[in-house]
């Protein structure tokens, strides 16, 4: 380095900060990660922005969370889960929690879900409501989803039964307990 | 060199026409997804849209739809509808862009199958509309029936569905 003009000195240095001392080993570590973060990204962790108050206060309104699809990979959906279920596709999802399992009546009675007629403990609940809906059985491959938030009147609620290949995956960062 | 930008040349040829064979002859499914689009594009419209306007665009949302075309509307929260012509549905969309004050709509995650015949196709999509100055987006589940009348992919039938059984 010595003898040679100040300003190469500093384009050296520059190189090396941006690509590193051996190039080829930078390009190596770029194209993994790009494989590695569309992998992840497009197969393992689906991004979500979550928009309505369905799921108020646990979720709020524009915040970001990812879904996990591999979540229910070794396990069926347990109850108390956030999850994405699907409409049509991927990119329009309802994001609820799971009330109810296959084979269970699920009913709600002054606001709390009951399960073949027992009300359970919703921990998550934070909202105060009036909510009365009759029973419905679920058939082996349904599970129940309904939103945190019941302030609203049931009808205007999306909620019910969703089949186990609609549900995407799990939620991956809980919400505000 | 001679014959490699001969090959090059040869194959920008067969792209092209290949490009322009797609766009003269479009599959079904391609013409249907551009009525998809077309549709969302007509049933959009900013809030302050004018009378004549708001007609013209409800007249070209009608040339989509077939003269007995269906619309079955039943989602909760709101009181069913059937409509069973397309000047009902002309109606009431015309109604409705009175009432709202500005609406986007789009289509997303649009599966759309053929019928062996070619001669009919079903779209089911989620529709994701936000109507201005609300918080919540509406999202929905269609389904829509398309038949090939006069040689154009007319739709016949729209109908709401529940992704959740209640």
């Amino acid at each position: 380095m010595q003898g040679e003009p100040q300003s190469s000195g500093l384009l050296y240095w520059l190189r090396v900060m941006v690509i590193g001392r051996k190039p080829k080993r930078t390009l190596v570590r770029l194209v993994m990660l790009v494989v590695v973060t569309t992998v992840v990204f497009a197969f393992v962790l689906r991004p979500v922005r979550i928009t309505g108050g369905s799921m108020e206060p646990t979720y709020h309104d524009h915040s970001i969370n990812f879904i996990n699809r591999l979540a229910y990979l070794r396990h069926p959906p347990q109850r108390g889960d956030v999850v994405g279920v699907r409409i049509t596709g991927d990119h329009v999802m309802y994001m609820k929690r799971i009330v109810g399992l296959p084979g269970e009546a699920v009913s709600f009675s002054d606001g709390h879900v009951c399960i073949d007629g027992v009300p359970q403990e919703e921990p998550y609940l934070k909202f105060t409501s009036h909510w009365e809906v009759p029973p419905i059985t679920l058939r082996s491959d349904e599970y129940y989803v309904v939103g945190d938030n019941r302030t609203m009147p049931p009808q205007d609620h999306t909620r019910g039964a969703a089949r186990l290949t609609h549900i995407s995956g799990r939620i991956l960062f809980p919400g505000n307990r | 060199m001679k014959y490699f930008v001969r090959f090059l040349l040869l194959v920008v040829l067969v792209a092209i026409a290949f490009w322009a064979w797609l766009v003269l002859f479009p599959s079904p499914k391609q013409v249907i997804q551009g009525r998809l689009l077309k549709l969302a594009h007509l049933a959009s419209f900013p809030s302050r849209e004018g009378n004549i306007v708001r007609i013209a665009n409800v007249e070209k949302m009608g040339n989509l739809f077939s003269d007995d075309a269906e619309a079955v509307i039943d989602v909760p929260g709101i009181e069913s509808h059937t409509f069973t012509r397309r000047e009902e549905l002309m109606q009431a969309a015309i109604m409705a862009r009175g009432a709202l004050n500005g609406l986007k709509v789009d289509f997303v995650d649009t599966n759309i199958e053929v019928g062996p015949d070619q001669q009919s196709a079903i779209a089911d999509l989620t529709l994701r509309a936000q109507v201005s100055g609300e918080k919540d987006l509406i999202v929905q589940e269609l389904k829509f029936t398309f038949k090939k009348l006069n040689n154009a992919w007319l739709i016949t039938h729209i109908e709401t569905v529940k992704t959740l059984r209640q």
